[in-house]
């Protein structure tokens, strides 16, 4: 028996190939020759989808990965429709909820190509950039096959990225290796002044940091702290370094596992193996043998996946982490775990490395300075009008003039209905490309007829139920189901 | 201020009528909004489809309100229009 968790996590393996060789890139082996064919996904995507007893989460989330995905644009063009008028067909509950992203090295980002995509997909679709800083500092570690700086070559991408995913709180994902150590603070400043509003860091789990390291990555994190604070930038940028859970300590109830591997989340290769993560499979490591789940043609191997559902904090920590203070927020990786701990069986799961533990107590005493300024201003400053938090100014998101709220349920509601409006949508778009049997216009026409006509009853009838002011039109947040009028 | 005045009722089977026509109209405003997105070199058939489609649904939808005011002889009046509800069968004329 297993959690059902609210989302499946789905990896297609796009392409091993990718045009730059980043120093720390933990994808070890990159080749050109494993290609995700149309074919292998079609039948992937197909198991998935009569399997439900298998893969029963509510909603789905289809990560695009590589190498670098955007190699492979034609492809996630195809998959996608295929996804949309199969889970269409099959009335499948992914039809609604389905979710698309994929982490790029932003070089490709401005291809003609890429911008088609978008214009099909792009709202289910969200493309990560990763920018490690300004030039001089990026450019230590990412750089190109022929070992030529990347940066000039992801930067240019940045407005045009920015001002299409501007309602997602641009993020961009910063990892600190020993080299761009020194100059954290300064790279994630320099990410703030290109527009990015978020980033998002870790140091790498590799057994890298030497005595001195967590000094150094405190006296940045002390910089970076400070310079947001007395800017104010805080109001409206946030890093990931910084936040108010990190660092105290675990209850023994407190026993899961850091991420979802092989059980909320399943990869996928070229040629139809389900791995718990892309962590595991071979090009992903250094030293071990890829675990693999089964496959499309022989069926998912559910005793792997209880191996991994079975992981659990208590099950691979060593007593010092147990007991340790500071424990939230540190983090591990199973598949680094994995290949990291030779003394495990090569089918074994492995043991936590712990060898960022001084990093991370490090962050800990950066970010306790930092909450304690924090508070300090915000207590000087009086109450926030805005409703910042962390960084993060909720009511900035919020329009209109607040007149009512609707239960959890209704909210499910009118959520699904939306979210049913927009696949429509969606798919109707991709009509004049895709070969349908004959009537999915008429049957498309028909459902979103259905799905309007019970998206505007609802509104009628919740409208008077609560007798929510009007006098323009209202809007709903699927959050907290709170009711506007604008 | 709108105001309604009751003009009489249509049968199980009218109604079914209109509410069809009515459903095939939103789902075409609905979609019809999302080939602003559409490639015009992929979607140009396409697009004169959906607006034929669309024409034609009106013409009936207001073809249909024609026909049965003349039927039933409901009243009317200049800025108003007719409307149905599709629990009771009852129609208004609303302006």
């Amino acid at each position: 028996m297993t959690n059902v968790f609210d989302k499946k996590n789905i990896t297609l393996v796009l392409t091993e190939e990718c045009n730059f060789r980043c120093k720390y890139c933990y994808m070890v082996k990159k080749n050109n020759k494993n290609i995700l064919s149309f074919d292998v996904a079609k039948k992937t995507i197909d198991y998935l989808f009569e399997n439900r007893d298998l893969f029963p989460e509510p909603e789905s989330s289809w990560d695009f990965i590589g190498g670098e995905p955007l190699l492979e644009v034609e492809l996630i063009d195809q998959i996608i429709k295929y996804i949309k008028l199969r889970s269409y067909q099959l009335n499948h509950p992914w039809f609604e909820s389905s979710w698309f992203s994929m982490s790029s090295n932003g070089s490709l980002f401005g291809a003609h190509n890429v911008q088609e995509l978008l214009r099909k997909h792009g709202r289910r679709l969200e493309i990560g950039m990763t920018i490690d800083g300004p030039e001089h500092i990026h450019d230590m570690e990412r750089v190109f096959v022929d070992g030529r700086g990347t940066h000039s070559s992801v930067v240019k991408n940045v407005p045009l990225w920015l001002k299409q995913f501007s309602n997602n709180n641009s993020s961009t994902k910063v990892t600190i290796s020993r080299n761009n150590l020194p100059y954290l603070a300064e790279s994630v400043l320099y990410l703030f002044s290109i527009g990015i509003a978020q980033v998002n860091a870790n140091v790498v789990f590799e057994n890298v940091w030497e005595s001195g390291d967590d000094d150094l990555l405190e006296q940045q994190l002390n910089k970076l702290g400070d310079t947001m604070l007395e800017t104010g930038l805080w109001k409206t940028h946030s890093c990931s370094f910084f936040n108010d859970f990190i660092g105290k300590p675990l209850s023994k109830e407190n026993d899961q596992n850091w991420c979802g591997s092989g059980h909320a989340m399943v990869a996928v290769d070229a040629v139809g193996n389900f791995y718990p993560c892309v962590r595991f499979l071979e090009f992903s490591l250094a030293k071990k043998p890829a675990i693999m789940m089964g496959n499309i043609y022989d069926g998912f191997d559910t005793k792997v996946r209880d191996r991994f559902v079975s992981i659990k904090r208590s099950s691979i920590s060593p007593q010092e982490c147990m007991e340790c203070e500071v424990a939230s927020g540190c983090a591990w990786c199973p598949g680094f775990n994995y290949d990291n701990d030779e003394e495990q069986a090569a089918d074994g799961i492995g043991k936590r490395a712990i060898h960022i533990c001084k990093m991370h107590k490090a962050r800990v005493r950066a970010n306790n300075r930092y909450q304690e300024k924090l508070k300090e201003i915000k207590d000087l400053e009086g109450p926030s009008v805005m409703g910042c938090k962390d960084g993060k100014c909720e009511s900035a998101k919020t329009t209109g003039k607040v007149v009512g709220k609707a239960t959890k349920e209704e909210t499910s509601q009118i959520k699904q209905l939306f979210l049913r409006r927009e696949a429509l949508a969606d798919l109707f778009l991709l009509l004049p490309e895709m070969d349908t049997p004959d009537g999915t216009y008429e049957q498309i026409i028909e459902d979103t007829g259905k799905t309007m006509q019970a998206y505007n009853d609802w509104w009628d009838i919740m409208s008077e139920k609560y007798k929510w002011e009007s006098g323009g039109s209202w809007q709903i947040n699927f959050e907290s189901g709170s009711v506007s009028v604008i | 201020m709108t105001e309604s005045l009751k003009c009489g009722k249509v049968t199980e089977e009218e109604k079914d009528q209109i509410r069809k026509l009515y459903t095939r109209k939103i789902a075409l405003t609905e979609l019809f909004s999302t080939l602003s997105k559409c490639n015009l070199e992929t979607c140009m058939g396409f697009y004169d489809k959906v607006v034929m489609d669309y024409g034609e649904t009106t013409a009936s939808f207001q073809a249909w309100w024609e026909e049965a005011a003349q039927r039933y002889g409901w009243p009317s009046r200049e800025g108003g229009s007719w409307k149905v509800d599709f629990e009771t069968h009852e129609v208004y004329l609303v302006w």
